[in-house]
């Protein structure tokens, strides 16, 4: 199930609210749950029996930790915790690179092993280093593992992030499972955030979405179009993403969790470090709390500092996807931070504050370019395309633009926090304006996302494929 | 048995249960000591076939560009009418790896009867067409068909074999 | 004095900031719940709509849950679409929608461009390369085999050819007249008469429907023109135009939801003492057995939503038609829809002319050409169905 087709908004939600509200607070947590699964069932049930395997593992594996811990074998625990991890890897692994790596495999050694592809579970990778997450936690005495067997399966499956994250630790989750959750406030929030996530979603990524799958599919010819395509990739992507988290968080709150932010008006950033301190955080912080620090982080010299980060955002790429292109684009961040820490620094520093924008945000729209095309030589391609090679402009570049500018400035407003300001200097002249303001703004784009998803073709969300 | 030993041993039944569900999902299918004609006759009970006629190689050849000889033997029923867009084709292989291209060329066929149908020429064709198709490899058997019953007659197909 | 002021100040701002973000909040709620609880209401209260005008399919209905459906994951699809089909007031919505796009500046709507002048045109489909060669092979074959009949091959352009002033700024199109002549060059022992020049000429001209991906009887007289000589034909000048609708909404309006204008259907009836009747081979697809008719049109066929099948009633594997020319000719088509309005043209020209779409006709062809003494045959397509075609090579191999 998505959050942005028809039967989520408007069958799906209200009746878990309802019944989440409804229930008494003794077994909110089983509704959660039986909604959660129900949530992950609808697309494809088969899977329902391998997830409940994950959680049954990891469930045991977590209780074992804490025994062995406890009684200060920390030999057993560490053997515990190295194959539960390897056993989440490989499940992983299996769904995710099998094909990839055979398809190396084939390549390097002239092979022609059958490769066979299978759909994996949706929410795979996100669910996977959750449950990574948990075991971590707990074997460095971060979180008390978790007894109730109905907890920790609702930390895994909690519907909202299930699919597409933000990725919650544990200790954070665990925080949360005891204190009284539900109010009205947040309801009210989770709403708000919900629709703001909606929009984004339906108004902004899938109309910039056509233009730029179509223009893909055409194949740019120009300068121009190749730019074209590049920031309408960007765009897309932000919305898409940042939409969805929007949602899922929104979906969090009218439940009772505070889920972690996962997008600060990423393409604000004045450097490529603060980049990653805006966008996919908490991917960033898994990859920092789970690998980058118990690597030795930044403590142990320059040389290791380097391989830790390398490691890292080789990681990071693969994580996005089997393929060279996800891998690359890590290793460009991995460099692109790696001399931003320690090259550039005074050269950083001096450059006016526009410029220092301008061209972080010049880097991460070529990154992108990585991201999305198929292969390496293509998006050297574009690349090339975009630093000049070949005509400057092209008829089917015009076509597409002239089809999609009026939307790509609307989403280039969208990414300045705008609507916050304006929000803020009509409440200053009165509260009931704002108010009354929200709920005419709210209500058009609700009834336009509802045209979106009536009309539209369906367009999943893009990270599902992780 | 003590706590950790209990747990040690809830863990590896998981992981077991895991791999056990892997291999029944993803098994490319045991071969079928099944006759053809049971097949067939199995799938055609649950089948309306008023509209349909059974075919020859020729006919295999031309829809499906399909050389009968390769396979071990084939039942195909064509629709009597152009109009109706009822099909059943059941392949017995020779050998697992025909399966692919068979399959394909089922598929084929199955996009070409669709676009036929589409662009307004044939609404509860194409629903059919596209609702109540099924192409179906299981080991040495490849199954396409095209019925308003499909659902019970893939069942019937499954259990026959 | 003045510090805890301050913060006191500063907390009941925080605290009217946050009874206005409460309020904001539940009156948000309050209005998506009741947003939800109206379309509930009337989606209960509405029944299930079974066939959209509009989308000219079947709408997805309430499934039947099944332990076996639930478990494939089939019950949860069927449900969801069954949400999405039966979603109140659906075609405002899509009309909402489409509204929006072209404000936006999009000119293309699946697959249609929105054009100049209420024209909707077909956005281009790249050729087979594949098919189409094996059926240009298969054509060459055919006329050695037989080469004492006389072989002429017509392909029309579409609409994004010769209507491309009409066409989106910049707009991608499709030179149709190069991949005209790459056929024709590739083509031997066949008569290959130019259509695309004429009708370019006359491009301002109702050539095309504006709704359809269909040429108009008008294009297929300019058309004739040009396929007369070729054929030593030596053409009736004067028609009976007849207007038979006015109401046509046709495929490409289905396919983008939007008709800004309804097209005329014309037919053009020869003045001639020759006439015709006939016969269809198969089932119609009502079902009904209409083997032998005095007249090409079917004018049920103006009832429905897609009345260029008022021509023929659609598509037959064969269609024969016997007339009183008694000029000794017999023709041999092998067609697609474009043919269908074209024939009205040919018919006072030859004893009997056998229409085979080679997509559904399953008999020999080599037989049917024994038979009836045929001694020409025509390969009449239009160029984005020729290109894609799958189906002539094979019927041509018996």
């Amino acid at each position: 199930m998505s959050f942005s087709t028809l039967l989520f908004p408007f069958v799906f939600l209200p009746i878990a609210i309802i019944l989440y509200y409804i229930s008494p607070k003794k077994i909110r947590s089983v509704t959660l749950l039986v909604l959660s699964l129900l949530f992950f069932a609808w697309g494809n049930p088969a899977y329902l029996l391998l997830m409940l395997c994950s959680i049954a593992m990891n469930y045991f594996a977590g209780l074992e930790l804490g025994h062995h811990l406890q009684a200060e074998n920390h030999r057993r625990a560490k053997t515990v915790l190295t194959v539960s991890v390897i056993a989440n890897l490989l499940l992983l692994g299996f769904f995710k690179y099998y094909g990839f790596l055979l398809d190396n495999i084939n390549a390097l050694l002239h092979l022609k092993l059958p490769v066979r592809t299978y759909l994996a579970p949706i929410g795979l990778s996100f669910y996977t280093f959750s449950l990574l997450s948990y075991l971590f936690d707990v074997y460095r005495g971060k979180a008390e593992m978790q007894r109730n067997l109905l907890s920790f399966s609702l930390y895994v499956t909690f519907f909202p992030k299930l699919i597409s994250g933000p990725i919650m630790q544990y200790h954070d989750f665990e925080a949360q499972l005891i204190s009284p959750r539900v109010n009205l406030t947040k309801l009210g929030d989770g709403v708000r955030l919900f629709l703001i996530g909606l929009a984004k979603k339906l108004l902004l990524a899938d109309v910039i979405g056509t233009s730029f799958y179509a223009m893909q599919a055409q194949g740019v010819q120009s300068t121009f179009g190749a730019w074209v395509e590049a920031i309408s990739y960007t765009l897309m992507l932000y919305f898409d993403f940042g939409g969805y988290s929007d949602m899922a968080i929104g979906l969090g709150k009218m439940l009772g969790f505070e889920l972690p932010k996962n997008f600060e008006y990423p393409y604000l950033c004045s450097s490529i470090t603060d980049f990653w301190r805006r966008w996919h955080i908490s991917l960033g912080s898994w990859f920092r709390d789970y690998v980058y620090i118990p690597l030795g982080g930044s403590r142990e010299g320059q040389a290791k500092t380097i391989r830790n980060l390398m490691i890292v955002w080789l990681l990071t790429g693969l994580w996005h996807g089997a393929s060279w292109t996800f891998i690359i684009w890590g290793l460009y961040y991995g460099i692109l931070l790696i001399l931003e820490k320690f090259v550039l620094k005074k050269v950083v520093d001096v450059l006016p504050s526009f410029l220092r924008h301008l061209l972080t945000v010049l880097l991460v729209v070529v990154g992108w370019v990585f991201f999305f095309s198929g292969s390496i030589s293509e998006a050297f391609g574009t690349i090339s395309r975009m630093f000049g090679k070949g005509a400057f402009l092209d008829s089917t570049a015009k076509y597409y633009f002239s089809g999609c500018w009026k939307i790509l400035l609307v989403g280039i407003f969208a990414c300045f926090p705008i609507g916050a300001r304006i929000g803020m200097q009509v409440y200053r002249r009165s509260e009931r304006a704002v108010v009354l303001l929200s709920v005419l703004y709210f209500g058009l784009l609700l009834l336009l996302c509802i045209a979106a998803m009536v009309g539209g073709t369906y367009s999943s969300f893009l990270y599902f494929q992780f | 048995m003590n706590k950790t030993t209990f747990f040690a041993v809830g863990r590896w039944v998981a992981i077991l249960a895991a791999v056990i569900f892997l291999i029944c999902t993803f098994s490319s299918g045991k071969i079928s000591k099944t006759p053809l004609e049971a097949v067939e006759k199995a799938v055609l009970g649950k089948v309306d076939t008023t509209h349909l006629e059974g075919s020859d190689a020729q006919i295999l050849h031309r829809d499906y560009g399909l050389s009968a000889n390769d396979y071990d033997g084939f039942v195909l029923y064509s629709p009597k009418d152009f109009m109706d867009p009822e099909e059943i084709l059941i392949v017995k292989l020779a050998d697992t790896n025909q399966a692919e291209q068979v399959a394909s060329a089922m598929q084929k066929r199955l996009d070409e009867r669709t676009a036929v149908f589409d662009n307004g020429y044939g609404p509860a064709q194409y629903d059919l067409l596209t609702k109540h198709s099924v192409i179906r490899t299981e080991g040495n058997y490849v199954l396409l068909l095209v019925s308003e019953n499909a659902e019970s007659a893939l069942k019937a197909f499954l259990k026959a074999l | 004095m003045e510090q805890s002021n301050i913060t006191r100040k500063s907390a009941a701002r925080r605290q009217r900031f946050q009874k206005m973000r409460q309020l904001q909040g539940s009156t948000l709620t309050v209005c998506f719940f009741a947003l939800v609880l109206l379309l509930g209401l009337i989606s209960l209260f509405s029944s299930d709509r079974a066939f959209s005008d509009t989308e000219n399919r079947a709408l997805a209905q309430r499934p039947k849950f099944t332990w076996d459906g639930a478990a494939s994951g089939q019950f949860g699809k069927d449900f969801s679409a069954y949400t999405a089909d039966q979603f109140p007031a659906r075609n405002f919505w899509v009309k909402l929608n489409n509204k929006c796009e072209r404000i936006l500046g999009k000119e293309e709507i699946s697959g249609v461009y929105i054009c100049d002048d209420d024209y909707l045109i077909e956005t281009p489909s790249a050729p087979n390369e594949e098919e189409l060669a094996k059926n240009l092979a298969a054509i060459n074959t055919f006329v050695e085999g037989h080469s004492e009949l006389d072989f002429h091959v017509c392909i029309v352009p579409n609409a994004i050819y010769v209507m491309q002033d009409k066409l989106p700024k910049n707009a991608p199109g499709q030179d149709q007249a190069k991949g005209i002549e790459q056929i024709r060059q590739q083509l031997s022992g066949v008569n290959f008469p130019d259509v695309t020049k004429i009708l370019c000429a006359h491009k301002d001209e109702a050539l095309y429907y504006r709704t359809d991906h269909h040429w108009t009887s008008l294009a297929a007289s300019y058309a004739f023109s040009q396929l007369a000589p070729s054929m030593a034909i030596s053409p009736v000048s004067d028609y009976d135009i007849y207007t038979v609708s006015s109401s046509f909404e046709g495929t490409l309006a289905n396919k983008c939801g939007i008709a800004p204008q309804k097209d005329i259907i014309e037919i053009y009836v020869p003045k001639t003492d020759v006439i015709y009747n006939v016969t269809f081979s198969g089932t119609s697809e009502t079902g009904e057995e209409t083997p032998v008719s005095r007249s090409m049109y079917v004018r049920e066929r103006l009832n429905d939503k897609n009345q260029y099948t008022v021509f023929f009633g659609g598509n037959y594997p064969l269609v024969t038609i016997d007339t009183t020319a008694d000029c000794g000719r017999t023709l041999l088509m092998f067609k697609d829809s474009y043919a269908n309005c074209m024939v009205q043209f040919l018919y006072p020209y030859f004893d009997h002319i056998l229409m085979v779409d080679p997509r559904y006709y399953t008999g020999s062809v080599a037989s049917l050409i024994r038979q009836n003494n045929v001694t020409d045959v025509l390969f009449f397509y239009n160029y984005s169905t020729f290109t894609q075609d799958t189906s002539l090579a094979n019927a041509l191999m018996y």
